[in-house]
């Protein structure tokens, strides 16, 4: 690590330069706008290929039947935005579809046609129209304005408590507007009839359809790599572990609604202009079924998937409809009302999918991530060059790390001396990590603190104080309550009275992702990772949680990774990780946030005496690169001697003693609690 | 004054039918923290089970068992195809696999039978009403107030008094907990997934008594309003899943009263409504369970 900042030092000269010269070799200066834009044209050139070449040797269904592809499939691409980054399943896009296609319906026909279909219409409405791409850019701002409200119940109710509740209002979202287009008939023309462009006047070609499906590809796959994308992924995997470590999921799962919204509205403007009709059956459970499984079959996860699995389930229920047989061809335009066996094989192929590949063909592999393609693109030559230049580059070099061993004066004057007992104990932690000055403000504090669980008092009157730079250990028998205080300290339980202040600021009342940001990060003890992210990943998206720009919490990820020994794994999903590895992985993404504190639970559980001596090593390291404080909660009390400058031992929600950790070994109390002598 | 009481007993009707759907889905979430989106089912193949008893010339006397029957191998059955081997996914898995077992159960039916209803003939007494102190009940009401009642006590005895009934409470607690103590998980989930079919058994007698009619997706409806039920009482509450039942069906029949004409078909899209304002205030229902869960 120290040859790491060394090397840094080394290199560092004007990036200017080299940023100029990196832009004009490259056009652009981001490797990552490279990847998504290629990414989305591969996508958009494959498709069209491939219908060019499918409609080039028939008629004109072929021909509508690719242009209701190219719409399906930016109607799954917007339905994979939401569902894909945030993990929250939704019934109700297509609601959102049906207001957009009935605002476009409505506005769209002519007058004369309208006053015969609705000519009772309110607001005047029977007597107005607008040409239809301005219906539809009105369509769209009016069906994100519904879903900017809705979005609100749904951030609310979120991710925190279980998907369930924010899938049902978007259930009630699907249901509000089929009743409201069927019993509404002055607006809407009701269930029967609907409304229905002039003979003649419905969309004619494709170009609509292959621009809108073009913009789907391109807003999926910046959504889907920007900041935000990132942050709404982490939640999706663990929300609690996401808040906890700063990330607060209501705006990004908010802006990726309105992005998802926005797109499906478009495709179903798209959908009405195209087939010249708009009915409340046509936006309702089946095409919801249909749209759902093409994205399930693709992979939610990725772009690529979500066309690929449009174009997949299109030719699977055009295979139905042949076998179907021409008694049930009610013309080439539905895919959807066709009875019986496409339903079947659409329901069945959800449940198969879900049963036995719930991640669907592709589950987060992009296009752009296959071998050739990145070799052909020059992706990671980019993502290097790029790496350097802003490892190098003015302003982005990282703070300087100053923790400097064997610094004067331990900051707390209650704090006791070490104890000498374990290894290397003579390197005390510094204090100086800080800007000077600043030092002995940052204490972490806890006072008086009080909290009940159905009544029954889990911490009465807990105290606890650690400077920034000490290790303090907290020890006591199951159930004493010490992951309580931790779950306390960083927001997740709420206490009854007591008091939490970090460096003078009060944290009482802050949810977790505010006190994450205040410095506050914690490791969880029964592994808390985002299983379906990268390690990489897993750490990248905690820096850009705290506000690190895209190249420097790469830069920082990769410091954290190389620190805790993840370099080999770094590319591996959390979840295929070993148990020695995920730990480790828990405490890098904690540190990467360069918290003040680092809370962790019980590093050493599950490990050998040996093990548990490299994470004394690992913990010192790491707290010495960051300059944090530590509150380490551990069983071990070989580790705990080791690693602490103080020791608080809890029973029964109280403190009971507190020292260094021999004094704490021969405290009576102590003893009995742990032994009940 | 006496309107009103009619119309709680009939909202306690309407409400005893979502109860006790209500119920069967907090007792499948609670053994599978899935909410299952093809409840339903048990009443659409049900219906038409005692439609195809009902070609043959049966009486509401072999058609009440039938229906209870074919409720409980229904779930049994679904439970063996599908949900067993999602037991462990997500819950985004879980709950796109329910809905797909939703459709392929409704599509079979348009596919197999037809998309159009089937009916057959309602029991006799089904409109006639009583009078009781100078008010008059539908006998049909009165009927499910009664059965819901002895349902739900018989439900509280198999979850309070047998084996599989503490199995099953102990599994909605914490389901780990409960294996590492010894309880087997293929066991309770069957017999909770038989329970739920037996609850909704009952409930279909009643849905097809009302409506005599077998449609593919005669079981949506239910479901749906079984699953907003157990959502309002709070997931995971058995007790919170019958008051969310009775609740809504109280809440139903008012808005049927006193809605003005025009917006009468709107019923469902103004209680999804209610429900999801509900949400933004109360994600976790009325009785919310607690919280103190570990990280």
């Amino acid at each position: 690590m120290k040859s790491a900042g060394s090397d840094r030092s080394r290199r560092r000269h004007p990036g200017t330069f080299r940023t100029v010269r990196h832009k004009l070799v490259c056009g652009v200066g981001r490797e990552w706008i490279v990847a998504d834009l290629a990414g989305a044209a591969l996508l958009f050139a494959a498709v069209s290929l491939l219908g060019l070449g499918y409609v080039a040797g028939g008629d004109g269904a072929r021909e509508s039947l690719f242009t209701t592809l190219l719409i399906n499939a930016t109607v799954v691409v917007g339905l994979q935005v939401f569902l894909g980054n945030t993990g929250i399943l939704s019934f109700g896009h297509v609601g959102f579809g049906a207001v957009a296609a009935y605002a476009f319906a409505i506005l769209a026909v002519d007058v004369e046609w309208k006053q015969r279909l609705i000519g009772d219409a309110p607001f005047g409405l029977a007597e107005t129209s607008i040409p239809p791409l301005l219906a539809i850019s009105a369509a769209i701002a009016l069906t994100l304005l519904v879903a900017a409200v809705v979005g609100l119940g749904i951030v609310r109710s979120g991710s925190a408590r279980g998907d369930i509740a924010a899938t049902v209002i978007t259930l009630a979202v699907l249901f509000a507007a089929y009743e409201i287009a069927i019993n509404w008939t002055d607006l809407t023309g009701g269930n029967r009839a609907g409304i229905s462009f002039r003979p003649g006047t419905a969309m004619s070609g494709r170009s609509y359809a292959y621009a809108a499906f073009a913009l789907a590809l391109v807003v999926a796959r910046l959504y889907r790599s920007s900041r935000s994308g990132r942050l709404a992924r982490a939640a999706r995997e663990d929300d609690l572990a996401a808040r906890a470590l700063g990330v607060n999921p209501a705006g990004h799962q908010m802006l990726a609604l309105l992005l998802s919204v926005g797109l499906v509205a478009l495709g179903a403007c798209l959908r009405v202009w195209l087939t010249g009709t708009v009915s409340p059956e046509r936006f309702f459970i089946d095409y919801t079924l249909l749209t759902l499984t093409m994205l399930v079959v693709g992979g939610r996860s990725s772009v690529t998937g979500a066309v690929t699995g449009s174009v997949v389930v299109t030719v699977l229920v055009e295979f139905t409809r042949t076998v179907a047989g021409p008694e049930v061809d009610t013309g080439p335009f539905d895919l959807v009302i066709r009875p019986g066996l496409t339903d079947v094989c659409l329901g069945l192929a959800m449940l198969g999918f879900m049963i036995l590949r719930p991640n669907g063909l592709l589950h987060d592999r992009e296009i752009t991530d296959l071998p050739l393609l990145r070799r052909l693109l020059r992706l990671d030559r980019l993502a290097e060059h790029r790496h350097a230049v802003a490892a190098t580059g003015p302003g982005t070099a990282p703070p300087q790390l100053q923790a400097s061993f064997g610094s004067q004066a331990g900051p707390g004057s209650q704090a006791g001396p070490r104890s000498q007992s374990g290894p290397g104990s003579q390197a005390s932690l510094g204090a100086g990590a800080a800007p000077a000055g600043a030092v002995n403000d940052k204490r972490l504090t806890v006072v008086d603190l009080c909290v009940e669980f159905d009544g029954l008092a889990v911490l009465s009157k807990a105290h606890l104080s650690v400077d920034r730079g000490r290790i303090c250990g907290l020890i006591g028998p199951n159930g004493a309550g010490k992951t309580t205080i931790l779950n306390v300290l960083n927001g997740i339980v709420p206490a009854v009275s007591g008091r939490v202040t970090l460096g003078g600021r009060v944290l009482d009342g802050l949810p977790s992702h505010q006190r994450a940001r205040a410095g506050v990060a914690r490791t969880f003890q029964n592994l808390r990772l985002f299983d379906d992210l990268t390690v990489r990943e897993n750490v990248e998206v905690v820096a850009l949680a705290h506000g690190a720009s895209r190249s420097a919490a790469r830069r920082r990820a990769a410091e954290m990774i190389e620190l805790n020994r993840l370099t080999d794994v770094a590319m591996r999903r959390a979840k295929d990780l070993d148990y020695g590895a995920s730990k480790r992985l828990e405490m890098a993404r904690a540190a990467v946030s360069r918290p003040s504190f680092l809370l962790l639970d019980e590093p050493t559980a599950g490990f050998t005496e040996a093990e548990s001596r490299l994470i004394v090593e690992q913990v010192r390291i790491v707290a010495e690169r960051i300059g944090c404080g530590v509150v380490v909660i551990d069983h071990d009390l070989g580790f705990i001697t080791a690693i602490c400058d103080e020791v608080y031992c809890l029973d029964q929600g109280s403190v009971i003693a507190r020292g260094t950790a021999a004094k704490i070994r021969s405290d009576p109390a102590v003893r009995s609690a742990y032994t009940g002598e | 004054m006496t309107e009103l009481i009619q119309q709680l007993v009939d909202g306690l009707g309407r409400g005893g039918e979502y109860a006790l759907i209500a119920l069967g889905v907090g007792l499948i979430f609670g053994v599978m923290r899935m909410v299952n989106f093809a409840h339903g089912e048990m009443i659409t193949v049900s219906a038409y089970a005692s439609y195809g008893l009902f070609v043959v010339g049966a009486s509401w006397w072999i058609l009440v068992p039938a229906i209870v029957l074919t409720a409980v191998l229904t779930s049994v059955l679904v439970e063996f195809v599908a949900f067993r081997w999602v037991r462990s996914s997500s819950d985004f898995a879980m709950l796109l696999t329910s809905f797909g077992v939703h459709f392929v159960v409704q599509a079979a039916f348009v596919m197999f039978v037809s998309a159009s209803s089937r009916h057959f003939d309602r029991p006799g007494w089904i409109t006639s009403t009583v009078s009781l102190a100078g008010i008059r009940f539908e006998v049909v009401d009165l009927a499910i107030v009664a059965a819901t009642s002895v349902s739900l006590v018989f439900t509280v005895w198999v979850l309070q008094r047998t084996v599989y009934g503490m199995a099953i409470r102990a599994a909605a607690e914490d389901f780990d907990t409960a294996r590492l103590l010894g309880v087997r998980p293929d066991q309770v989930i069957r017999v909770a997934f038989a329970l739920a079919g037996l609850l909704a058994g009952i409930a279909a007698v009643f849905v097809l008594m009302r409506t005599g009619r077998a449609a593919p997706s005669a079981g949506l409806i239910p479901m749906l309003k079984g699953v907003l039920a157990a959502l309002i009482g709070g997931l995971g509450r058995l007790q919170g899943a019958v008051i969310g039942g009775l609740l809504l069906g109280l809440v139903e029949i008012l808005l049927v009263s006193y809605l003005p004409d025009e917006i009468d078909g709107m019923v469902n899209g103004i209680v999804f409504v209610l429900v999801a304002v509900l949400f933004i205030f109360r994600p976790s229902g009325i009785l919310s369970a607690r919280s103190s869960q570990r990280p």
